[in-house]
């Protein structure tokens, strides 16, 4: 009996050893790397990983790795507010670049050490901690296969007597209020004049009152654009790059008007207090390069900031690129100041509204 | 734990003579090496549970009345502010602490700040952080004229107000909030305007979610728990086989797939057009409908496992004795039958109904903007807004209710002993 006991405890004092032993490797292997660049999943993380880290990784020889990061900006406050935070770099959303400026969470980026930023078609402006890193648009998207005439405006999208049935929206107010305006007449210079006054905001709802009983709300990207190829939906507002990715590995023939599109822009971010920042800035400078952000720009047909990497992509994918100055010159710059201060009364009204 | 102490009771009243303590004092010693030896064997899993549940949780919960941004970040200004009601004039005094304030926060506890006053006081955000950049660490002369001049908002109560209510340590902000109130200016509790009341809304929606699945469960479960349970083993173990089947995918997998058979142009709408039965497809998808069968389907096993494993214990005697007896089949079922299933019953309803309230993967998927339960919001305010203070007290809120729940059905089945069968 004490025999078994003692063996079973010698057991037991065993695997905690093993337990602590793997532990701190594994701390031991996170700290050791030169650089980890934590990026949201999903395609868009999938596709830096490929044509920016591997390719990082492989020309500067240094330890460069990548994490995965499912949520938002949450997950890096706390990461941070732990203590044990191993992230150097994140790409994240305009809005979170603001909330994690204000708090602290990113560093001031000096731009200056960005070689190539003096080519950027959409500069840093009021994001001391941001670098863009990839640009897109929410769009008004439809399946060509099943229209006769292509809707070109916000106001189509509301016109359910000439296009019957349904259409897909994000589920958030961030784009939805904007987009019903425009629907309503707005001029897309004055969106976020007009939101930001308590009537304006009323416009938006009682417009969005009209469309409800034919909206499906998204919540991943992914399902607005499977909602257009089943038909269950005939119209999607949804992010252009991911129509144009889609038509080329699914063989669909989307298309998408650029005409009141809402511009969006992803940042990249130093954490503050990052322990690499030297080699931080390296990374930086190698993805804004023109070649690699092209290479990322075609594998995701997305934007990137640099504007010497247009004519790096196919030219069939040129005139898709939401950062192209004619395609810019008909969208709407998605205010992500506004939102940071308007979100979180403006997503309780949505979501009591949605409800009803 | 409870035998020793009434050992030592009984050992005590009958004699205190000499070999009777020798004995009891022997006993003792043997038992407590055993006792100690069954507590060693549950301290590792007793030092787990408190390290990666107890305390954590108790941390987070912690969060939903802990209210430090503020006196962290402005402590001069709180302090200035101390004897102030909004009655008064606006103590001069607090202009230049709250420059002074601004000049020696850190950014982090500065931005924490401004996003707790935010809570409260839609634009004090904005309000804050345009006040610092503009100050960008001056100190000037007259602070009051300083501060007005950035903003005409610095004149008025409101900002004031929102720093005087957040000047915590404790504070009933977050658990409010939760449930659509808030304080106006005067410190009275009142509910929020009629179009931002989202919350007691989604806890009705939650619970009711999860009674409607735990119901529709047992209703479906019970049966087919009473016909694995009382059949020959080859088919009870087919039967079982495939309750576990679905328990083989993910539940991501599994809520897609209903989204295959639901959607308008998904398999059943396809048959009910061919057939001629329905002119349009029917709106199967994004409704109560759909996520309540997807629910159901993801949770069924949790039900049909712990009936089927009472009823294997109950032998079929007992239905045939009480037949014996003259009782009718149903009165039988009703008196013999199902006061024994009782536990199993408990338990897999206890089973389904919390996972049901834990769930927003397959709501966001296969629900409506209607049928987005708590869980979703805890998610979005963790997340995305970054008022982790208001996802804590809407956690307090789910674990508060499912623990008055728990208790009036402990109370109403009268067992206190059953507990999650």
């Amino acid at each position: 009996m004490v025999d078994l006991c003692t063996r079973g405890r010698n057991r037991i004092a065993t695997i905690i050893a093993a337990f602590l032993l793997g532990t701190t490797a594994l701390a031991g292997r996170a700290a050791a790397a030169d650089l980890t660049v934590s990026l949201q999943g999903g395609p868009l993380g999938e596709a830096i990983k490929t044509t920016l880290v591997k390719p990082f990784r492989e020309e500067s020889k240094l330890d460069v790795v990548s994490d995965d990061r499912d949520w938002g900006i949450g997950a890096v406050r706390a990461k941070v507010e732990g203590g044990g935070n191993t992230w150097d770099v994140v790409n994240a959303e305009d809005i979170e670049v603001i909330q994690g400026c204000d708090e602290g969470i990113f560093a001031h980026l000096d731009t200056a050490k960005i070689s190539s930023f003096d080519k950027f078609v959409i500069k840093n402006e009021d994001r001391p901690c941001g670098l863009p890193s990839v640009i897109y648009n929410t769009s008004l998207a439809y399946n060509n296969a099943k229209m006769t005439t292509k809707p070109t405006s916000w106001a189509d999208f509301w016109d359910t007597k000439t296009w019957p049935g349904r259409r897909s929206m994000v589920k958030s107010p961030q784009d939805v209020l904007e987009i019903a305006l425009m629907a309503d007449g707005v001029p897309r210079d004055d969106v976020y004049k007009v939101l930001a006054t308590p009537a304006g905001v009323d416009r938006a709802f009682k417009k969005l009152d009209e469309l409800k009983p034919n909206i499906i709300w998204w919540t991943n990207p992914g399902q607005s654009r499977q909602l257009l190829a089943s038909g269950e939906t005939v119209m999607s507002a949804t992010y252009d790059n991911g129509i144009y990715f889609f038509n080329r590995t699914q063989k669909t023939d989307f298309g998408t008007t650029r005409k009141d599109a809402i511009t969006h822009t992803d940042y990249w971010a130093v954490l503050a207090g990052s322990k690499h920042e030297a080699i931080a800035y390296k990374f930086l400078n190698y993805a804004s390069d023109a070649k690699p952000a092209a290479v990322l720009s075609d594998a995701l047909a997305i934007s990137v900031p640099n504007s010497e990497a247009v004519a790096l992509v196919p030219a069939e994918l040129r005139p898709n690129l939401s950062a192209l100055p004619s395609n810019m010159a008909q969208a709407v710059r998605s205010d992500a100041q506004f939102w940071v201060n308007h979100y979180d009364a403006l997503s309780k009204r949505f979501d009591a509204w949605a409800a009803q | 734990m409870a035998a020793p102490a009434s050992a030592a009771v009984s050992f005590g009243s009958v004699s205190a003579s000499e070999p009777h303590d020798r004995l009891w004092r022997d006993l003792k010693r043997s038992q407590r090496a055993a006792q100690l030896r069954a507590i060693g064997l549950i301290l590792p899993l007793v030092v787990f549970l408190i390290l990666v549940f107890i305390v954590p949780i108790g941390m987070l919960l912690s969060r939903s009345v802990s209210d430090l941004a503020v006196p962290r970040a402005l402590p001069a200004t709180v302090a200035a502010l101390a004897g102030w009601t909004p009655a008064k004039e606006i103590p001069p005094q607090v202009y230049p602490a709250l420059v002074e304030d601004i000049g020696s926060a850190p950014q982090m506890l500065f931005g924490d700040a401004a996003a707790r006053l935010e809570t409260g006081t839609p634009g004090m955000r904005a309000l804050m952080m345009k006040t610092r950049s503009r100050l960008q660490g001056a100190a000037p002369s007259d602070a009051r004229k300083a501060l007005t001049g950035i903003s005409p908002k610095w004149d008025t109560m409101e900002g004031w107000v929102a720093i005087k209510q957040a000047s915590g340590p404790l504070t009933d902000h977050y658990l409010l909030t939760a449930l659509d109130l808030h304080r106006d200016e005067l410190g009275k509790v009142t509910r929020v305007v009629a179009y931002e009341r989202v919350f007691l809304a989604a806890i009705g929606r939650t619970f009711g979610i999860a009674f409607t699945v735990t119901a529709l469960a047992l209703l479906l479960g019970f049966p087919f728990a009473f016909l694995a349970a009382t059949s020959s083993d080859r088919v009870s173990r087919i039967l079982l086989f495939t309750v576990l089947l679905p328990f083989w995918t993910a539940m991501l997998v599994r809520a897609l797939s209903w989204s295959v058979l639901l959607q308008r142009t998904g398999i059943i709408n396809d048959a009910l057009l061919r057939l001629g039965l329905v002119r349009e497809p029917l709106d199967l998808m994004y409704n109560r409908f759909a996520l309540c069968i997807a629910l159901i389907h993801i949770f069924l096993p949790y039900m049909v496992l712990p009936l089927y494993s009472v009823m294997k214990t109950i032998p079929p005697q007992h239905m045939r004795a009480a037949a014996s007896l003259g009782a009718r089949p149903w009165m039988a079922f009703r008196r013999v039958y199902l006061p024994q299933v009782v536990p199993g019953i408990g338990a897999g309803a206890l089973l389904v109904f919390i996972q049901c309230l834990g769930v927003f993967v397959v709501p966001a998927l296969l629900g409506g903007p209607n049928d987005q339960g708590l869980p979703y919001y805890i998610a979005f305010y963790v997340n995305r807004v970054l008022n982790w203070g208001l996802a804590a007290a809407l956690s307090v809120i789910l674990l508060l209710s499912v623990a008055v729940l728990y208790a009036l059905y402990v109370r109403l089945s009268g067992k206190s002993a059953m507990v999650l069968g």
